[in-house]
């Protein structure tokens, strides 16, 4: 039986009372693309390519419908000229550049509409009731990214010393974040543009083939990136959001998108740890002095997610039948802030299990120096706070291999092509200078395989 | 070649052209976007149903704003030492205790999304030339009077749990909550006190206005806000006399006399006139409802309809026939039976025991509404022992604001002006609860007696109502339990949810 329709909106999913509710969700987004891409090649020393393109989505408010985008790339193989040829332990010398607008439309269609949806659970005295289910945010407008990156290419004596540097600066303009909204507003996030983003950093490669001959061959391949990024701008509805909230009479919310600020900072109090005489955490206030109490206000950046630099090197040893890969990786000079000691320690429910540092480490009397607050305030639930921040400079070994394959003398005679028994190790050790705790649901795993292939 | 690039660009183009104009206005399937609600009379029905919807839930007067939370913050309940720790704290003032805080934001993100949804109904409607409604029109600016009076309610309801009662407060001067009248509306600075309750005053006093034609004029059909048979459709219409039986022929416009309607707006402000300390706008609009009533209309129930449900199938505690607004909520029976049955206490049940139950009633020995505890637990919201299938939609009933109150808001605000009246009005009422020997006052009663027998009959006539609280926190009178409680008045004040600065 299908009751409780509201009028006008006849979908049975809407329906209060039905003997098998249907339950029915779908996203619907329509977009729409037009494009020109040529390229252009002369000699083979000069390159050229570029494309246009129109994007429409129906994700965005009306009268944002509609983004042109486009790049070009210019590349100049130098190795190719005439003049190149003196040179022949030069083998690959390239330079190149380009520039590119691209724009994305990666969020559900109802962030730029209210949108409601039927109660269907309890009607009213006077019929179906609608929920609004999110807040729209009408003016939203595309992301675009404006990249521009140039880079050389430079291999010598026959490719067995490889680079390749290239360095790029990305400026996302309009970019759109999630913010979170005072709960006086009804809801607590919504999508919003809030202003550029400037990513600036260099990516190097490097192979070098250091011995290569029948028996024995051995290479080594590494790279590191370093990544930056900045708000250069905010847009007028920030400005806007950010000078209210400094109006504001009461607390303030920390500000956590202001020009200058990178988007990867952790956000917290400056803590000053655990005062001995009270088992009260102690924080600094921007003016210098100390106190108790946690304001939002008062949080400050007080690490980045983002490491200075971070990348990876690996080297592949042969010899005659046996193979040896590893594969390591390695970041360094970013925080992470450490939520599961957070979690386990402070805002353990002590009423049932719980981990032993609950009550072997947190402060119990006078005097007590301790890392953790009073285990009588167990039940005030601890706020971000630069204790919990630590340096995660992390090296680890992904991945190790060994293989050998059985000599092909000995596969002569049979209908075997090939033999090649691997043993592979992933995640074979990691050093890090937080001590992870991972918990029993997402355990560390150190992976051992086996593998035998046969060809014939 | 060239040739096959030619017909292969106008096939593009032709494509492109054939591609409908409306290619990038989807709506999906299963939700509603707010431009299509706000087109039709219908989808204005839904939302406004929305609103009330809301203040049926649990996070408010389905729950937090009448018996849980507001009841027990007035010291209502002998509440069991492992149970209910969020209201334990709440009693004893541990406002940093986790569950106390996440049911103050529950609470909190539960009003202020009403309000939203009520702000983006009156944009809406605000801003819309084309869609007709019926009635003259008039079903328009009763829907919109309706959102507006709900936004003010809520507002009220707020600014009396996190800021102090203007009594204490040189009549409101701490900034302690937003008043939010805009949708998107992202941040909202804190007012002060008196700006807010005047901001809820002039909502009401607009929206009692959009709302009168549908309400008392005889031209429209629509809305009878009159009590007219005791289990059926509750309407309000008073001069309008022969149409009192039948039902309202619009379903959007039936139980009218539980919405927020022109009698309910009248009776919340009296309610907030009085919580400012404007005696005389409390008495005005108090008996405006008062003076219509017993004219078809909600009056003091029959004592006969208060007792022992348990032993009388007859009696109906909840009194509906009393409730100038009400919220309605259909599982609000199986909500409540864990606090309040007939049934014996076991683990099983959280049940809530009133404190005090005798002491309340000592010096009232006739009193009906001493009946209404059984065995010391409030059977006002327990349908054991009735007759359910008779109560139809009333059963699921939640008061928010009874007749009973405003006789009580008029014999307070007339005190100082006509001591008379008060005094008469004040003897009527407790002579409708049984208690004309006992309970009467002489024209010789000094102003101080005078508000110990209203506080004492707020605290008899609303127990389980979440009303009691507030009484004593207008008036910054200490709670009236056996033995005493001290001289002052301690925390009744909440800090404000964190939610709001993150």
């Amino acid at each position: 039986m299908v009751e409780g329709l509201p009028k006008g909106f006849a979908r049975p999913q809407y329906s209060s009372e039905y003997s098998t509710a249907p339950s029915i969700s779908s996203d619907k987004k329509h977009d729409v693309g037009y494009m020109f891409s040529g390229n252009y090649t002369y000699k083979n020393i000069y390159l050229m390519d570029a494309t246009v393109r129109v994007d429409g989505s129906s994700s965005f408010g009306k009268d944002s419908r509609y983004a042109t985008f486009g790049s070009v790339g210019l590349g100049l193989n130098i190795h190719k000229y005439e003049f190149m040829k003196q040179y022949p332990w030069i083998s690959q010398f390239k330079i190149r550049g380009s520039y590119g607008i691209t724009g994305k439309a990666n969020f559900p269609a109802s962030t730029s509409k209210s949108v409601y949806s039927f109660n269907t659970d309890r009607l009213t005295t006077t019929g179906v009731a609608v929920d609004m289910e999110s807040m729209g945010n009408d003016e939203l407008k595309w992301e675009k990214t404006k990249v521009l990156d140039f880079g050389t290419t430079v291999g010598l004596f026959h490719n067995s010393l490889y680079f390749k540097i290239s360095y790029y600066k990305k400026l996302t303009v309009d970019l759109i974040s999630s913010m979170y909204l005072s709960s006086s507003s009804g809801f607590t996030s919504y999508k919003e543009n809030v202003g550029e983003i400037e990513n600036s950093g260099f990516e190097l490669n490097a192979r070098f083939v250091v011995v290569q001959n029948k028996d024995f061959q051995f290479y080594l391949s590494g790279s590191v990136s370093s990544n930056k990024n900045e708000i250069t701008k905010l847009s007028n509805a920030m400005k806007d959001y950010n000078e209210m909230i400094e109006a504001s009479i009461d607390t303030k919310p920390v500000l956590k998108f202001v020009e200058g600020a990178s988007i990867t900072s952790i956000y917290a109090m400056q803590s000053l740890g655990i005062d001995p005489q009270t088992g009260k955490e102690l924080f600094l206030y921007k003016d210098g002095t100390a106190r108790e109490e946690w304001l939002a206000s008062e949080n400050v950046a007080v690490g980045n997610t983002e490491p200075d630099f971070n990348g990876n090197f690996a080297f592949n040893l042969n010899y005659k039948n046996i193979t040896l890969d590893a594969y390591f990786t390695y970041s360094y000079g970013g925080q992470m802030y450490n939520q599961t000691l957070q979690n386990k320690i402070e805002n353990a429910n002590i009423r049932e299990n719980a981990d032993k540092r609950v009550f072997d480490e947190r402060w119990k009397e006078q005097g007590d120096i301790t890392k953790f607050k009073a285990l009588t305030d167990w039940t005030q639930t601890t706020k971000p706070t630069s204790r919990f921040v630590e340096d995660n400079n992390i090296l680890e070994l992904k991945s190790l291999s060994l293989g050998y394959s059985l000599p092909r003398e000995l596969l002569k005679n049979n209908f075997l092509n090939n033999v090649k028994f691997t043993m592979t190790m992933n995640d074979v050790f990691r050093m890090s200078s937080i001590k992870q705790e991972r918990g029993t649901s997402y355990p560390f795993a150190r992976k051992f395989n086996l593998s035998c292939f046969i060809s014939f | 070649m060239k040739k096959v690039y030619i017909y292969m660009t106008i096939c593009m183009i032709s494509f492109m052209n054939f591609s409908c104009k409306d290619w990038l206005d989807v709506n999906s399937e299963d939700d509603i976007y707010s431009e299509e609600l706000f087109s039709t009379v219908d989808g204005y029905y839904t939302a406004l149903n929305g609103l009330y919807s809301k203040l049926s839930d649990q996070s408010l007067y389905g729950e937090n704003l009448v018996w849980y939370f507001n009841e027990a913050w007035g010291k209502s309940y002998d509440l069991a030492p492992d149970k209910n720790e969020d209201l334990r704290s709440l009693v004893s003032g541990d406002f940093e205790n986790s569950n106390l805080k996440s049911k103050t934001e529950e609470i909190w993100k539960a009003a202020y999304k009403v309000i939203a949804e009520a702000n983006a109904l009156i944009q809406a409607k605000e801003a819309d030339e084309t869609t007709i409604f019926p009635y003259d029109g008039k079903a328009g600016d009763a829907v919109l009077g309706e959102a507006i009076a709900i936004r003010a309610l809520m507002h009220f309801e707020m600014v009396k749990m996190f800021a102090p009662a203007p009594i204490v407060d040189n009549g409101g001067e701490t900034a302690a909550i937003p008043y939010v009248t805009k949708f998107p509306s992202k941040i909202n600075p804190l007012v002060k006190t008196n700006v807010i309750l005047e901001n809820v005053v002039n909502d009401l006093l607009r929206a009692k206005d959009l709302v009168m034609a549908i309400d008392t004029c005889e031209d429209y059909d629509a809305g009878y806000a009159s009590w007219s048979t005791r289990y059926y459709q509750v309407r309000v219409k008073l001069y309008n006399e022969p149409g009192i039986n039948s039902a309202s022929p619009d379903e959007a416009w039936r139980y009218r006399g539980n919405k927020m309607n022109y009698y309910a707006i009248l009776g919340t402000l009296a309610r907030v006139y009085l919580y400012m300390g404007d005696y005389q706008n409390a008495y005005k609009y108090a008996s405006m409802v008062t003076e219509k009533a017993g004219r078809y209309f909600v009056n003091l129930s029959s004592k006969y309809l208060i007792g022992n449900q348990m032993e009388d199938g007859g009696v109906i505690n909840r009194l509906p026939s009393e409730m100038i607004f009400a919220v309605y909520n259909e599982d609000i029976n199986d909500v409540v039976s864990t606090y309040f049955t007939s049934m014996d206490n076991s683990n099983d049940f959280d049940l809530f025991y009133i404190k005090d139950a005798d002491y309340i009633f000592a010096d009232a020995p006739d009193d009906v509404r001493a009946k209404v505890l059984y065995e010391n637990r409030c059977m006002k919201f327990s349908l054991n022992g009735l007759d359910v299938a008779s109560l139809e939609k009333t059963k699921c009933l939640i008061p928010v604001l009874r007749i009973a109150e405003l006789y009580l808001i008029e014999a307070e605000s007339s005190f100082d002006t006509d001591k008379a009246n008060a005094i008469n009005i004040f003897n009527y009422f407790v002579d409708e609860r049984g208690n004309s020997s006992t309970l009467s006052l002489s024209e010789s009663i000094t102003k101080e007696e005078f508000m110990n027998a209203i506080v004492a009959e707020y605290r008899r006539e609303f127990i389980s109502e979440g009303i009691n609280f507030y009484v004593h926190k207008r008036l910054n009178k200490p709670f009236n339990i056996e033995g005493g409680e001290g001289s002052t008045l301690e925390n009744v004040v909440l800090p404000l949810p964190d939610s709001y600065s993150n």
